[in-house]
């Protein structure tokens, strides 16, 4: 059994604020361009669409599913003795691919297309970074 | 690299290449919907192409950049060498190896075993397809009666914010 992947806390902007403080109120928030209402990411103040400023909050599903994946065998950084572990691509519900971690499953149980609900590990900072873990029993 | 005009070339007292076609593209992550199955090659390529008024098939060697098994699958796809989708099928059995393979493909070693001067990757690419084109490789792969020659190179973050070049060469009786 691997030891929990480590959470470093991300650096945080006036633009990303309020997507972090969220996070550790176990909230994911997505940025969506009230002129177009394209759904953002990753989080701005300028719609990358239209070019709009308008720009609001709202708060994802967190469902997914994975996109794509890699199985990490040598980490590096706060990583270094993580791994195996996987770096992958999320679709979520509302669209955006994330990269992100899957934990909660082995390593060689990931599979393209498989559903995936979002979860939160507490940097200790004040944020949470945002992961994603099986959202149904691979069993069944 | 040396590039000069034609009435320049005429009087060099070195065997010269041309510049047949050349495009680049940046490839962006399309606010978050990334599309991780293909290349900035599927813009340039064309492009490249129909500059140089050839295809695919008049092509005797080629440099792509090689960071990762896919870079290059993907990449020969992307450039027409082969349907989307059987960039794996197509390099097996020896597609690739020269001097006698169906499209000779890397024969400084690429990045692996002879070169990756840090940002610097496509160029390296170019003085190889120079050299086949001038017969200046290495005897054991130097591709016979080499014509055309493309190289490619792909730069940034892989599949979604690279920057994609495509360059294609031929002799001085091209």
């Amino acid at each position: 059994m691997t030891p929990p992947l480590p959470a470093p806390a991300p650096a945080r902007t006036p633009e990303t604020d309020e997507f972090w403080a969220a996070t550790s109120t176990g909230r994911l928030l997505l940025a969506r361009c009230a002129q177009c209402t394209a759904v953002i990411w990753y989080p701005r103040a300028l719609c990358p669409d239209c070019g709009s400023t308008s720009v609001t909050w709202i708060e994802a599903s967190g469902l997914g599913t994975v996109y794509s994946f890699t199985v990490v065998h040598r980490g590096t950084g706060p990583y270094r003795d993580a791994a195996p572990y996987v770096v992958a691509y999320v679709e979520l519900a509302e669209g955006p691919r994330v990269l992100t971690n899957l934990i909660g499953c082995a390593p060689d149980q990931v599979q393209i297309g498989q559903r995936v609900r979002v979860v939160f590990c507490d940097t200790g900072e004040g944020s949470s970074l945002y992961r994603f873990e099986p959202a149904e029993d691979p069993s069944q | 690299m040396v590039i000069v005009s034609p009435e320049v070339a005429r009087d060099l007292d070195r065997t010269c290449v041309k510049v047949l076609g050349q495009a680049e593209a940046v490839k962006h992550t399309n606010n978050g919907r990334i599309d991780l199955t293909y290349t900035g090659a599927a813009a340039t390529g064309p492009r490249a192409f129909a500059e140089a008024g050839v295809g695919p098939k008049d092509v005797d060697y080629v440099s792509i950049y090689d960071s990762f098994t896919i870079t290059v699958v993907e990449t020969l796809e992307d450039l027409g060498f082969c349907e989307k989708g059987a960039g794996g099928r197509f390099v097996l059995d020896g597609t690739l190896v020269a001097p006698h393979g169906k499209l000779p493909f890397n024969t400084d070693g690429g990045g692996l075993c002879n070169n990756h001067p840090s940002n610097r990757g496509g160029m390296t690419k170019v003085i190889e397809a120079v050299r086949q084109l001038r017969g200046e490789a290495h005897l054991a792969v130097q591709v016979p009666d080499c014509q055309v020659a493309l190289a490619h190179g792909t730069g940034g973050s892989i599949a979604t914010r690279m920057g994609s070049a495509t360059l294609i060469l031929g002799t001085e009786d091209t």
